[in-house]
């Protein structure tokens, strides 16, 4: 370890030590129904009250006046003109024209004044609504809880104070009212619970209840045949990512033209073989859904990816003694902040700075403004303008690689006797146990095979950048600029190795 | 079988310390590291009976949202900048500390949890890939661009 990591590792443990925790077990817990322990009881099933809400919620749901309009024809706030009732929040609208929660021998009404109306905006696939008031001479609350699978939402579970004054909770769970994202669930409630011998009920008049309000996220298929459009032609089958080929031709690039820079101020040290670069693309590495790269590396490493050793500048710059190592990297990255470059995406926000100082500048120079101008592109539409987990939810879920799986699904059963969901999680059965055996050489390059012989790795590569294309809407000529600047970055590339001799391995 | 509500606390006790920490490191903020593992506490809570891998599920969870939060940062600031003056001005360490926040505030997030992994956490290139999801081979240039990028900015 040198100097600077020993300074930062003290740094960040002294600095690790003026963080405390500031939130107990009980702040995670409380809000959480999945887990409650099960309680003290006397012979009763702890199960039972959740039984018994959800058969009573089968029949009262079966009965109730369903109306699951579609958005556009549901005015946003329906109940109001009637509601007695109205607790809508940020995320979650509720209205109702009567509310009641008998528990206990009394009953609440919630027509308290100072009621409190809270909840968790969550995320996608999770929120609530928690309201809180004094009634009765206790304080009384009632939470729900939601959850959404991206097509739909539903209600996992209801709960309520049992009205003592040590409030303790009486939960109703189940799966409540699914309803497509977007929509509104409308009709009456009553749902009924047996919970340690006390029996609840929640009664609610003519509800409107919708929650994801603010992050209501598009149906995986947004069109009317199940698939986004296509992408424009010319464009890469990889839209705005890099090619592996591209990525690598790039890289080669780069390193070249940086040697030859380094090479003029003084500093003699060689690049790997492509060949040393390439090896890398093939192996796995964490997805969420693709695994093993190509058969050569599968018949190689296996799953096992060996850590890489530095190469190029890195290596060298690594090798020197510390003295030296400060004027190679001026030389390499500029001495001062004179090579700063602000990036501006297009949306006209600034997406930070990039540094051309140096070698290392002047070989990103070389592929013309494009790499500053490519950098702001790829700010707005990777971090800015898409939402890229949604985006890789509706590519596994799109028909055409839901499909593809099925088949690869098959072809490594019959190759190996393996059975896996993905081939990532194939991966990961081997990738991080110790060693490399024949047997995961012989799963890995069987996979492989099967991967290869459906193209895969192509169709997500396709099927994601339609899905990110689309996913921008009007921006989407954002997404057709930012993928041509990328295929003539990687045409200057490939000039600048042709120039000089340099071919590339197919990967 | 243990009671689901045992087994995480027993997690959720080995893990606050050290991830409140490491979250801190990365972010700069106690009050955003509390609220960041507090929520990914609830997240893996709630899918705790189906987690093979409780704890690396949390690292990534933790992770995401340091990221998710620079991310938010740089929209609102409309600057890299993770660690606001004020914050910097906090009366927690000597100057040369408060330059090596600073330098480190200014890397790539994914330089920066690089680095806060290997050297506070002290987790191997695999165990880096996996809390970043990213390929073991890119662990090693994050870190070394990293390193480079400190010796640059504190020099």
């Amino acid at each position: 370890m040198n100097d600077l990591e020993q300074q930062l590792t003290n740094h960040m443990h002294a600095d690790g030590e003026h963080a405390t925790p500031q939130f107990r077990l009980d702040d995670v817990v409380s809000g959480v129904p999945t887990l409650r322990p099960e309680p003290p009881t006397s012979g009763r099933s702890w199960m039972r009250p959740v039984a018994a809400a959800a058969a009573v919620a089968a029949v009262t749901v079966g009965g109730l006046v369903v109306a699951t309009r579609a958005p556009e024809e549901r005015p946003p706030a329906v109940a109001d003109q009637f509601a007695a009732i109205n607790w809508s929040t940020e995320n979650v609208t509720f209205a109702a024209s009567n509310f009641a929660i008998d528990v206990n021998g009394q009953t609440f009404t919630a027509s308290d004044p100072a009621i409190d109306v809270d909840g968790d905006p969550g995320n996608d696939e999770f929120q609530t609504l928690e309201v809180t008031w004094m009634e009765n001479g206790v304080e009384m609350r009632w939470y729900v809880y939601f959850a959404s699978d991206g097509t739909d939402w539903w209600v996992e579970e209801f709960r309520t104070y049992n009205g003592d004054p040590d409030g303790d909770w009486v939960t109703f769970d189940g799966e409540f009212f699914r309803t497509p994202l977007g929509t509104a669930f409308s009709g009456d409630v009553d749902l009924d619970a047996i919970q340690d011998g006390v029996t609840s009920r929640i009664r609610i008049d003519n509800m409107v209840l919708q929650p994801f309000t603010t992050n209501a996220i598009l149906p995986a298929t947004p069109l009317a045949d199940g698939s986004p459009p296509p992408l424009p032609p010319g464009l890469p089958r990889t839209g705005v990512e890099w090619t592996p080929e591209g990525s690598l031709a790039l890289t080669i690039a780069e390193q070249t033209l940086m040697q030859e820079c380094m090479a003029d101020a003084g500093w003699d040290y060689d690049i790997a073989d492509p060949s040393v670069y390439a090896a890398d693309f093939g192996l796995w590495s964490p997805h969420p859904v693709l695994g093993i790269g190509t058969i050569d590396a599968a018949e190689s490493n296996g799953y096992h990816h060996d850590d890489r050793p530095l190469l190029g500048s890195e290596a060298f710059g690594q090798s020197l003694p510390p003295g030296e190592q400060q004027d190679f990297y001026d030389d390499l990255t500029g001495s001062d902040d004179s090579g700063l470059v602000p990036i501006t995406a297009p949306d006209g926000t600034s997406s930070g700075e990039m540094n051309l100082g140096g070698c290392f500048g002047a070989s990103r120079t070389a592929f013309d403004n494009l790499t500053v101008d490519q950098e702001g592109y790829r700010t707005f539409v990777n971090e800015t303008g898409i939402d890229q987990e949604q985006v890789a939810r509706d590519t596994e879920r799109d028909p055409r690689l839901q499909e593809a799986l099925a088949t690869w699904r098959s072809c490594v059963e019959d190759a190996t006797g393996e059975t896996a969901e993905t081939p990532n999680e194939l991966a990961r059965r081997f990738a991080f146990e110790p060693g490399t055996s024949n047997e995961e050489i012989d799963i890995a390059t069987a996979d492989a095979h099967c991967q290869a012989d459906l193209g895969l790795q192509n169709l997500w590569s396709k099927v994601y950048a339609e899905y990110q294309r689309f996913a921008l809407g009007d921006d989407a000529d954002l997404f057709d600029t930012l993928a041509l600047m990328r295929v003539d970055i990687i045409d200057r590339a490939g000039q600048i190795l042709d120039d000089r001799g340099i071919e590339l391995p197919e990967i | 079988m243990a009671d689901p509500l045992t087994t995480f606390e027993r997690f959720y006790t080995d893990e606050l310390d050290g991830q409140v920490r490491r979250c801190f490191v990365l972010t700069g903020s106690n009050e955003i590291a509390n609220d960041i593992v507090h929520d990914a506490m609830i997240e893996v809570y709630r899918r705790w009976s189906t987690l093979d891998n409780p704890g690396g599920y949390l690292n990534r969870a933790v992770l995401n949202r340091c990221r998710d939060q620079g991310r938010r940062k740089q929209v609102a600031d409309r600057s890299l900048r993770m660690v606001t003056a004020a914050e910097l001005a906090e009366p927690h360490g000597a100057s040369e500390s408060v330059e090596m926040r600073r330098a480190l505030a200014r890397l790539p997030f994914n330089h920066r949890a690089a680095l806060v992994l290997r050297y506070y956490a002290a987790s191997t290139t695999a165990e880096i890939a996996e809390a970043l999801d990213c390929r073991p081979g890119s662990v090693g240039p994050w870190i070394n661009r990293g390193l480079t990028a400190l010796r640059k900015d504190l020099s």
